[in-house]
């Protein structure tokens, strides 16, 4: 057996590991996806639809990168950059590209909303591939086990509340920044985010033949209409995906409420009246606002509805309890349509008082907009 | 036997392909994972409740007769931030003249602790620790008595390029050359947004006794076969053997595989979220 010469070596391990505990620095805390015998089905089956999505992967990350690289006014190396994002839509990447590989600046100055996104992008991948396999023949019980998963790390997760449109359009002064500047691009991510949830309204078909051809006639109206005449606002996949909203009501929140991260993040990347640090501090803040461990305390803004802010008709359809018990998530056709004075107030109920059920289904809501 | 390790790693090659063309992971193909293909590592453990399985040849003419060493990892992501792994590695070595005949065996048994102690910041490289232990192997090709390694590890980004740091200090008999210290640098750079990377390291083990020290240069790709899968090749030197023109080349390849145990995920449920 050798003899141990130095203690050197142990030093090796124990300075930094203790060193680094002490500060409480920062961990990577990354989490492999829930395990299941349906994962990457929707990859495997729909390869083409699988793949389409990479181009706003891209997108996304890709803008943050470039506005913290070149400034908050990179008018050329944005559209130089718009022109990258336009050639994977037509010519996507095999695999999803990694956010750290398409923003590695931004991810080391962002890196928990990075990876919130990216775990919720896993719980996108993980509900495809439920509706997709056919050898899941309980989709909603697999999509909550999916979602609970998910929620199991809820400083990753993104809150399952109806926030609707109202962080991005009143959380902050750089509201609306984005959209101002770069309207091309923003119009691809809003194109993407209806082509996220369109995808899942086609994947509720039944029938594996019918359920084809309703995913193609999706791409192609995404590729030739949508994404040259992209929505005016950021559309809500309860809009857009009734019957999926209504199956996993909790899972179309959670992917507005990752929507409406992202264009946050465009937003604050943008305003060129927040330094570097103070862009890192504000994300963050709003990361804390949006995410699931927060949700029981925090209030969303009110709805301001001066010039400049906009949102789509569905989004006055307020989350929605029925006589059964499940419900109807914010934007869904058939949910309680709100007052605009409710709109404008601030979500204000109070984190323990438990939903009533309602005597009126028309009026099931009951608690949006209710003040202290 | 003479020719035996190229074709052995030729053929594992085509065979390695062959079967991992129809699989479907993503991210993979940027983990510097230690041997594949170089022997400086980057400091990311596995993601929690990720297993990997790699699998692995490494090979190539010498003066003192071609040598082929194969390696099986089983590796998982136990806890948060920290990574075990068992590894084994069996090989045979050509004694290069027609009477010596050839030695095999098993080289070593171990298994290592892989602890990441900090992410990257905007100021900070990432940091882990790494701790291995192994085994004596068998017969005479193998390690003769138990060794520990201590590493520490780094990896900064420069935009896509990674650069990994890795210094350390390994307890060994006398028989197997004794402890030494080791100190590596590479460089990593992804291809596009190809799912494939581009490698190269440069590692040196000084001995803190008597005996020169061992130096490696060594460059490689990883490629993203499939959702899951990575293949690695690459091309490595000994510099402290390259004497009179003639280099101790090797070549590397492997494949990694990640995979989840649903048997081993509790979910609890969440009972109707709130929603409004």
């Amino acid at each position: 057996m050798f003899s141990i010469k130095s203690n050197l070596a142990w030093w090796f391990l124990l300075v930094p590991a203790v060193g680094l505990s002490a500060c409480a620095v920062p961990q990577r805390d990354q989490v492999y996806r829930l395990p299941a015998g349906y994962n990457f089905e929707f990859y495997d089956t729909y390869n083409e639809a699988a793949r389409s999505f990479y181009a706003a992967h891209y997108t996304h990350f890709g803008a943050y990168e470039t506005l913290l690289d070149y400034g908050e006014d990179a008018v050329e190396e944005m559209e130089a950059f718009r022109q990258r994002a336009l050639q994977y839509v037509v010519n996507p990447p095999k695999f999803e590209p990694p956010a750290e590989i398409i923003a590695p600046n931004w991810s080391k100055m962002a890196y928990e909303t990075g990876r919130a996104m990216d775990w919720t992008h896993m719980l996108h991948s993980q509900l495809y591939d439920i509706l997709t396999d056919d050898r899941v023949t309980d989709k909603k019980a697999a999509g909550e086990r999916a979602i609970a998963y998910y929620l199991s790390y809820p400083r990753s997760a993104f809150s399952t509340r109806g926030y609707g449109h109202r962080w991005m359009e009143a959380g902050g002064p750089w509201a609306r920044t984005f959209r101002k500047k770069y309207p091309a691009i923003n119009g691809i991510l809003w194109a993407y985010h209806w082509h996220h949830a369109a995808v899942y309204e086609a994947l509720m078909e039944p029938d594996p033949d019918r359920r084809r051809q309703v995913l193609d006639r999706v791409i192609s109206v995404f590729t030739d209409s949508v994404l040259n005449d992209p929505p005016r606002v950021m559309p809500l996949t309860a809009e857009i995906a009734p019957r999926f909203s209504r199956l996993l009501p909790a899972g179309a929140q959670i992917f507005d409420n990752l929507h409406m991260m992202h264009d946050v993040v465009n937003d604050i990347m943008a305003d060129p009246s927040f330094t570097r640090a103070e862009k890192e501090a504000e994300i963050e803040r709003m990361r804390w606002n949006m995410i699931y461990a927060a949700q029981g305390a925090v209030v969303a803004p009110g709805m301001p509805m001066g010039e400049g802010h906009a949102m789509s008709p569905g989004s006055m359809r307020v989350p929605t309890r029925l006589p059964d018990g499940s419900w109807l998530p914010q934007g869904h056709p058939e949910a309680r349509l709100a007052t605009m004075q409710e709109l404008m107030r601030p979500l204000a109920e109070p984190p323990d008082v438990e939903p009533t059920e309602p005597d009126d289904p028309g009026q099931a809501d009951g608690h949006a907009g209710r003040e202290r | 036997m003479k020719h035996l390790a190229p074709r052995l790693v030729a053929g594992s090659a085509i065979a390695l392909l062959a079967h991992a063309a129809p699989l479907a992971a993503q991210e993979d193909f940027m983990s510097a994972d230690l041997e594949r293909p170089l022997l400086v590592e980057d400091a990311f453990p596995l993601k929690f409740r990720e297993w990997e399985v790699e699998l692995g040849l490494r090979g190539g003419p010498a003066e003192t007769g071609s040598g082929l060493l194969g390696i099986a990892e089983l590796k998982s992501g136990l806890f948060l931030n920290g990574e075990v792994g068992l590894e084994i590695e069996a090989g045979v070595q050509d004694s290069g003249s027609d009477v010596g005949g050839s030695l095999s065996g098993i080289e070593a048994v171990s298994a290592h602790l892989l602890y990441g102690l900090s992410r990257e910041t905007w100021g900070w490289p990432a940091f882990a620790g790494r701790v291995d232990v192994s085994s004596p192997g068998t017969s005479s090709f193998g390690r003769e008595d138990w060794g520990v390694q201590f590493k520490g590890i780094a990896t900064r980004s420069l935009g896509r390029l990674r650069l990994h740091a890795n210094g350390g200090y390994a307890l060994a008999g006398t028989d197997d050359g004794g402890d030494f210290w080791l100190v590596g640098v590479a460089l990593q750079y992804p291809i596009g947004l190809f799912s494939r990377a581009i490698l190269g390291d440069i590692y040196a083990e000084l001995p803190t006794g008597d005996g020169r020290a061992r130096v490696w240069v060594e460059f490689g790709t990883r490629w993203q076969l499939a959702n899951r899968s990575v293949l690695d090749f690459g091309i490595a030197t000994r510099l402290d053997e390259w004497e009179a023109g003639n280099a101790n080349v090797q070549l590397v390849i492997g494949i990694s595989r990640i995979f989840g145990i649903p048997g081993l995920v509790r979910v609890s449920p969440v009972s109707a979220p709130r929603i409004n």
